[in-house]
């Protein structure tokens, strides 16, 4: 009888968002099948620990191997467009706000906030939806963004408000990712699961 | 005057894999069966990444096989080793020999 064990569905996913369309197929069923070999023969925490050990060791190579090849190039444009997407749908929200209240001071940050936070995560739906993987992309992008205006307008915005920029802002990204494949994979259950195999 | 390139260590390796695997040959049964003869530990992406180097100089060929349950319904991709790749497998291997040729009093390859 086949043991009811499912392979660990981050490293999973992780290893999937990586890999080509002609691989990954090949790879990831190579992974799934191993593993229930070993979570029957030896233990399902080790083979867990096994499938981990090989997508870390993996993804190297395959980041390397697709950047060799220009995958990266359609998802980087799409995060690129989701980015100018973010800074005019907070320039719309913000300048009239401005316009019409007095923001000074700590005021201004809290107020800013959210709507950046809001703007982000509707920037990673924007850019999963264009592009599989350019919410990643886009993450990635924002992080140094930050991290450069950090660095050159240091003193324009307080500490804090930076900090939690570059910690939660590319969280917000992510999630709008998720958010977008979760309504994908919702629109396609009734159809057929597509989801990760249990074996 | 050498007719095929030097293959390195282990695109010798993936390649006397795919000659010993046959029609099974996919990328767990190659990391399996280098794993089970030589010891090394070698990651999916290694496996993958030189069967890929090795289809991109001609030696070696790839076809989409049917999904199959216990893979979780995905298709396994099946390599095969070509004319060329044989070729320069034996050449290597014949390199090798040649270069480890009376060596016996000095070196020994066990």
């Amino acid at each position: 009888m086949e043991p009811n064990v499912t392979v660990p569905r981050t490293a999973a996913w992780l290893l999937g968002w990586l890999l080509t369309d002609a691989n990954r197929d090949g790879v990831l069923g190579d992974l799934t099948e191993e593993f229930a070999l070993r979570a029957r023969r030896d233990s399902l925490p080790n083979a867990s620990r096994w499938y981990w050990r090989q997508v870390v060791r993996s993804l190297p190579r395959f980041f390397w191997s697709g950047f060799r090849r220009g995958q990266w190039r359609a998802p980087l444009g799409a995060a690129v467009a989701a980015q100018v997407f973010i800074t005019f749908g907070e320039s719309l929200i913000l300048i009239p706000l401005a316009r019409t209240f007095d923001l000074t001071g700590s005021f201004r940050w809290l107020v800013e906030m959210p709507i950046g936070f809001a703007a982000m995560t509707l920037g990673g739906f924007v850019a999963a939806w264009m592009r599989r993987g350019a919410d990643v992309a886009l993450a990635v992008l924002s992080t140094i963004m930050i991290i450069v205006f950090m660095i050159v307008l240091g003193g324009a915005s307080p500490r804090w408000y930076q900090i939690t920029f570059l910690v939660l802002g590319p969280v917000a990204i992510l999630t709008g990712g998720a958010l977008l494949r979760r309504k994908q994979a919702a629109g396609k259950r009734p159809s057929g699961d597509r989801g990760l195999p249990n074996v | 005057m050498p007719a095929n390139p030097l293959l390195g260590s282990l695109e010798q390796i993936v390649l006397i894999a795919l000659v010993r695997l046959g029609p099974n040959a996919y990328g767990m049964t190659v990391r399996r069966e280098i794993e089970e003869r030589t010891g090394r530990d070698l990651s999916i992406g290694a496996v993958y990444a030189t069967l890929e180097r090795l289809e991109a100089k001609g030696y070696v060929k790839s076809v989409i096989g049917d999904p199959t349950p216990e893979r979780g319904g995905r298709a396994k991709r099946l390599f095969r080793i070509e004319g060329a790749g044989e070729r320069a497998l034996r050449s290597t291997q014949k390199a090798i020999s040649n270069m480890t040729a009376g060596l016996s009093k000095r070196w020994s390859p066990t």
